[in-house]
């Protein structure tokens, strides 16, 4: 089906339905659709419809709310508290699992169980943080910058080829490494990460802006004298947002990813804080004798990676119906 | 419908009784998760060697779709075609293997596409595009293929076409790029060409002189020319007969002349009726009213009728058939004689 | 086509510049001591202190700092020295081979996985085998670099060993030639190959629907040809600008695989730098990545143009 849904949903009145000479009707599926009162659905509503119907989107959802609990409440799972220092034995290290500790213990004789359950905090806290922090930084420049248009536009789109010029993780990296030590880890990794990944975010945005721009509606509007701010936070905002969520939920796994990545590489989240990248950092030296204590951070931080992806790519299915 | 295929290729030389190329009770279904797309219901038409067809229909009437049932494009699934025939020189191509369809199609039945800029491929030059068909299926060397597209390109007069044998479709313009499809189209001397809106995105001077070109070629060859448009004024000069379409069926069929005189049905009267005329400047121009039927629910009985101004209950509930009018003239509708008359309610 | 190169050519300065003057401002501008972030925690005594001083010029005014060092960068290749006063370009000399045959391996595989997963995903749209490749896709993409690299270092390095007897995958370092970059430049391609499948698949799925494919099945071609060459030629073009960005995850990846498996490489060399605190390699090092960078996707951006006729003559 080669056919783009139209902007007012699939749920065609009948008289309306033309079918292309070459290209066979455009399938309006999801017959049900179209709401009680007769409207057709809208974007959102029909994504939505879409949404609950998919397993992918019903997995991801079940392992982000778990992690999340396990975020604000890490004590519901666990009895033991790793950031208690009392509760590592070093003559117990490297233990294999057992009824008192699922996964073992790690170097220091401490419960992997707990730490991992407890490492989920920080990769939520600076996954979400630098999801919105790039969101917001990189969505109010990219609708500024497609809504003026001309030098506005010109300048911004150089900053960003700029910046699109330094592999994020070399950049975060750099930016981590240079002030590690003179302010708070996760502080530290939140601004390294957002510095970076920004530009991502403007560049979607400003693409759906322009696009957005020159539907007939928004050209209405400021026909009728709508001003700016109106124009670009009531008409632009909405029709411009979906590929930015996308963009968005995507993003929130790989920043987990990379928070994992930096704290590994040593300038990230800083002992005693607890990350999986951490964990994984610490149980490198002795691995192979004993993988336990790195193979289960490491699984906990794929499934949080996958469940975010996931939710992305159920998302931009739901609300793209082009490519499936 | 269970088809045995055959390798059987169609016989070359004397036609006898069989028409060039006949379509028969031809029917063309999509299938969706939205339902069933019935888009082409029952169409029958032929063509001669030398003989143009017009076939003409709004967009969904069919008739697209019919000239890629004949080529052997469609995307089957989602397409299936549960009936009808195809036939070639007498063969029917719907029961030919996928090998041998291979063989007639761009050899015997060649097709030129609307938008020549997107039909031809944008990365290889136009020499290479049109060459391909001498490689591919004369098997001619690179630098022999290589003439004999200069040669076509100078046949369907493209000027200077030694020294743009080597440019790529975006550095031609409209018209010239029209042309070069058509030198593809004609590359292997088919005995019929199928034009489906071949000038419909080009400007109406361009569209002249590649109608004239068409003309021309067919004269020389004697191919059957079947011409797919939606443009009553494109058919007018260069077409023998007409085959109206609608909603997946041919609702008249009859010699250029005849139709453009006297229609016998609604729909093509309709047709005639909203031509902007000079002579009637200043009046309203006439309109169908109503839209398109959907194809996945078409109206019961004759497809027209919610449009019609002839209608009558038994057109509710009827399908018309194609009654014969003449010896070369059909109309698809229960009043054709009204219609014919002229003499509207 | 000399008229674009040009352009690009222009076009990449300002980037140049720009990236080097923001690598230069993290580094040297932001508010803070400089030179006590070139020691990072640990507190340098004042004499050093004030040799570093003279030597990154920090006492002169920003711009001309600036100046001194992307001059230093272009003109003389000089990206600074460590703290034993080794030059970072030295440093680095020595390690280019590794860091390129882990790349080099790492490219081969995403290109054969990922283009050939792509393409048989595509010609079997909609079918178990699409679902099964998107699936993997999914998986691949989510695992970080740093859990693949562990698991297959255990599973195919050790495991693999200790059941089969054989020894196919060096665990660590490059003694074993060429064979020691086969599961490193895998880890390193993992997430790329997926990444090159999904894009592989769209592509070639939109390139069959255009009307040049039609025109191809319509000129008589077998349905090898019309995919094989008017299909994957059209397709294959965006794929090469992915590559040319997916040069920037690898070089992330690279310092973590490298890490990994102790392959002495630029990657290993600037985590020992960042855990030795060597805050100028760390700087001369990235800088010298980031060059590569941008010079790699100007040669990807010739090289579209070179695939894609349209451009060649915009």
């Amino acid at each position: 089906m080669s056919n783009p849904t139209p902007p007012g949903g699939p749920g065609l009145p009948e008289t309306q339905t033309l079918v292309p000479d070459t290209v066979p009707a455009p399938a309006p599926e999801r017959k049900g659709t179209t709401t009680k009162s007769g409207k057709p659905a809208s974007l959102w509503t029909d994504a939505w419809y879409d949404l609950r119907r998919r397993p992918m989107f019903i997995i991801s959802v079940i392992i982000i709310v778990i992690l999340l609990v396990m975020s604000f409440w890490p004590s519901l799972f666990s009895g033991i508290d790793p950031y208690n220092a009392r509760t590592c034995d070093l003559s117990t290290a490297r233990q294999a699992p057992s009824a008192g500790h699922l996964f073992g213990r790690d170097n220091l004789g401490c419960d992997v169980f707990a730490r991992t359950i407890y490492g989920a905090r920080n990769s939520i806290v600076i996954g979400v943080l630098t999801t919105l922090m790039t969101t917001i930084i990189g969505g109010l420049l990219g609708i500024i910058a497609g809504f003026r248009g001309g030098v506005v536009d010109t300048l911004a789109s150089r900053v960003t080829e700029i910046f699109f010029a330094i592999p994020s993780i070399l950049g975060a990296l750099l930016i981590a490494a240079t002030f590690r030590g003179r302010a708070n880890s996760i502080f530290l990794v939140i601004v390294a990460l957002t510095v970076l990944g920004w530009p991502m975010v403007f560049r979607i945005m400003r693409a759906a802006v322009i696009t957005a721009k020159s539907q007939d509606f928004v050209v209405a509007a400021r026909a009728l004298g709508a001003g700016a701010g109106r124009i670009m936070f009531r008409h632009l905002l909405p029709n411009s947002l979906a590929p930015v969520i996308v963009v968005a939920t995507i993003n929130l796994g790989t920043f987990i990813a990379a928070e994992a990545a930096l704290s590994f590489l040593g300038v990230g989240v800083q002992s005693p804080d607890i990350s999986w990248g951490l964990m994984i950092a610490d149980a490198r030296n002795r691995f192979l004798e004993a993988p336990l204590p790195l193979v289960f951070p490491a699984v906990f931080l794929s499934l949080t990676v996958l469940a975010f992806i996931m939710l992305g790519d159920a998302v931009r299915d739901a609300l793209d119906p082009k490519l499936r | 419908m269970k088809k045995t295929s055959t390798n059987v290729l169609p016989a070359e030389g004397g036609l006898g009784d069989e028409p060039l190329l006949a379509v028969d009770d031809l029917h063309v279904e999509f299938h969706t998760r939205a339902g069933t797309v019935r888009a082409v219901n029952g169409v029958s038409y032929t063509v001669g060697p030398g003989e143009t067809l017009a076939v003409l229909g709004e967009s969904g009437s069919g008739k697209s779709v019919t000239a890629q049932a004949i080529m052997g494009i469609l995307d089957m699934p989602p397409a299936v075609i549960p009936k009808g025939q195809i036939r070639f020189r007498g063969t029917d191509l719907l029961k030919l293997s996928e090998e041998a369809r291979t063989q007639v199609r761009g050899q015997r039945i060649a097709m030129i596409f609307q938008d020549a800029l997107s039909a031809l491929n944008p990365v290889f030059t136009v020499g290479w595009q049109i060459s391909e068909m001498f490689r591919v299926h004369r098997g001619m060397s690179k630098s022999d293929a290589m003439k004999k597209a200069v040669e076509l390109m100078d046949r369907v007069r493209i000027p200077a076409a030694r020294q743009r044998v080597n440019d790529y479709p975006h550095q031609f313009s409209g018209g010239m790029r029209q042309r070069i499809m058509i030198a593809m189209s004609i590359a292997l001397d088919p005995e019929v060409l199928i034009a489906d809106e071949p000038t419909t995105a080009l400007d109406v001077t361009v569209q002249a002189q590649i109608m004239e070109l068409l003309a021309e070629l067919q004269r020389e060859s004697q191919m059957g020319l079947i011409l797919i448009t939606h443009d009553l004024g494109v058919v007018a000069d260069v077409a023998d007969k007409i085959a109206v379409m609608y909603a997946g069926r041919i609702v008249e069929q009859a010699p250029v002349y005849d139709i453009y005189k006297a229609p016998a049905h609604p729909y093509t009267k309709g047709l005639l009726d909203s031509i902007p005329r000079v002579d009637q400047k200043g009046q309203d121009l006439y309109a169908i009213k109503g839209l398109p039927p959907n194809l996945l629910d078409l109206p019961t009985g004759c497809s027209f009728h919610p449009r019609c101004p002839y209608r009558q209950d038994n057109c509710v509930t009827d399908v018309p058939p194609l009654y014969e009018i003449s010896g070369t003239r059909g109309s698809a509708c229960h009043y054709w004689r009204e219609v014919l008359d002229g003499d509207q309610q | 086509m000399g008229r674009y190169v040009i352009r690009r050519l222009i076009q990449a300065i300002p980037v140049l510049i720009g990236a080097t003057l923001l690598i230069f401002c993290i580094v040297f501008a932001l508010p803070g001591d400089p030179v006590a972030a070139l020691f990072g925690d640990k507190r340098p005594d004042a004499a050093v202190a004030e040799v570093l001083r003279e030597q990154y010029h920090l006492n002169d005014p920003l711009l001309l700092q600036y100046w001194y060092y992307i001059s230093g960068v272009l003109f003389r290749g000089d990206f600074g020295v460590n703290f034993a006063q080794v030059p970072v370009s030295e440093i680095l000399a020595g390690k280019f081979q590794v860091t390129l045959n882990l790349a080099l391996t790492a490219l081969i595989m995403e290109a054969i996985l990922g283009v050939g997963l792509g393409l048989w995903a595509a010609l079997r749209r909609g079918k178990a085998t699409d679902t099964m490749i998107l699936a993997s896709t999914l998986l691949l993409i989510s695992i970080p670099t740093l859990v693949t690299g562990f698991v297959l270092q255990l599973v195919l390095g050790v495991k693999l060993k200790q059941w089969t007897g054989l020894d196919i995958f060096p665990v660590a370092g490059t003694f074993a030639g060429l064979r020691s970059y086969l599961l490193p430049g895998f880890v390193l391609a993992g997430v790329s190959v997926a990444y090159l499948t999904r894009l592989t698949r769209t592509s070639l799925v939109e390139t069959l629907r255009a009307d040049y494919i039609r025109t191809a099945t319509a000129k008589g071609l077998s349905r090898r040809r019309v995919i094989g060459r008017h299909g994957l030629r059209n397709a294959l073009i965006p794929l090469i600008t992915y590559l040319g960005a997916d040069l920037g995850n690898l070089m992330g990846g690279a310092v973590i695989t490298e890490t990994i498996f102790n392959l002495p490489g630029i990657g290993n060399q600037l985590f020992t730098s960042v855990y030795l605190r060597e805050q100028p390699v760390v700087v001369g090092t990235i800088t010298v990545l980031v060059l590569i960078y941008i010079l790699a996707n100007l040669v990807v951006d010739l090289l579209y143009a070179v695939l894609d006729p349209r451009i060649r003559y915009e």
